[in-house]
């Protein structure tokens, strides 16, 4: 069986449906005005909260635990 | 409906915008970098993380990397750096609405001694977040979150998902 993260129900190569800026690909410039406003990930979550998230010294992993080649 | 090559110029484009913005919001580390899964990561990982003995996977990235570059031009992407040491390796890809994007694969270098220990995670998912802004994603989520980590996806407002096809994830509305 193929890892269900490599699973694809899109033909192979073909860029998602959806764009989101009516039918183009994503603007650079609308992108960088979002991102030049953005604090972050972190910065935006209260500062006690995110403690123990800094803190985390442990393994770094996500994903499925066994790879199996597409059949 | 743009062509392929078009494409995958503009969302590397926005990739480097993410990883730049994900780089400047890191802590004090001068030498870090997040880049593309390019040659250089490829090599760094067989050279240094491939074969090496507590590794938690068995992740062939180069394959991984190849699969998601050949399928998916919009997909997200992170090599994290220290200098010339390989910290973390990030993969995924948005749905086909495009209005969330996940995490498939994130990994930590298993050499414990590496200079962005304890940063790792913040880097990729400070890239990740950043990306799913460029695009106009309104969720982030991370799938099959380590059962360890959870907590500190939940502590940054992410909710942990068990569907009953399988599976699980942490999702965050953004």
């Amino acid at each position: 069986m193929p890892s269900k993260a490599l699973n694809t129900h899109r033909k192979p190569g073909s860029v998602a449906k959806r764009q989101p800026e009516g039918g183009a690909l994503p603007s650079v410039e609308a992108a960088t005005l979002r991102l030049n406003g953005s604090k972050g990930l972190v910065a935006s979550c209260d500062p006690a909260a995110v403690a123990a998230f800094l803190d985390y010294d442990g393994p770094v992993l996500a994903g499925p635990q066994e790879y199996r080649k597409p059949a | 409906m743009p062509g392929k090559h078009h494409a995958e110029a503009r969302y590397r484009e926005l990739r480097a915008l993410a990883h730049r913005k994900a780089a400047s919001l890191l802590p004090s580390d001068p030498h870090v970098r997040i880049r593309d899964i390019d040659c250089g990561a490829l090599e760094a990982f067989a050279a240094t993380w491939a074969g090496h003995p507590v590794r938690a996977v068995a992740w062939p990235w180069p394959e991984i990397a190849q699969r998601f570059r050949r399928n998916y031009p919009e997909r997200f992407e992170a090599a994290i750096w220290s200098g010339e040491w390989l910290c973390g390796l990030a993969i995924g890809r948005p749905n086909n609405a495009g209005d969330m994007v996940a995490l498939h694969f994130l990994e930590g270098c298993p050499d414990v001694g590496h200079p962005l220990k304890g940063s790792v995670h913040q880097a990729a998912l400070e890239a990740l977040f950043a990306y799913a802004l460029a695009i106009s994603a309104t969720r982030i989520r991370i799938n099959d979150p380590l059962p360890g980590a959870v907590r500190l996806y939940v502590a940054l407002g992410f909710r942990l998902e068990i569907p009953k096809s399988g599976g699980s994830y942490c999702e965050k509305e953004i």
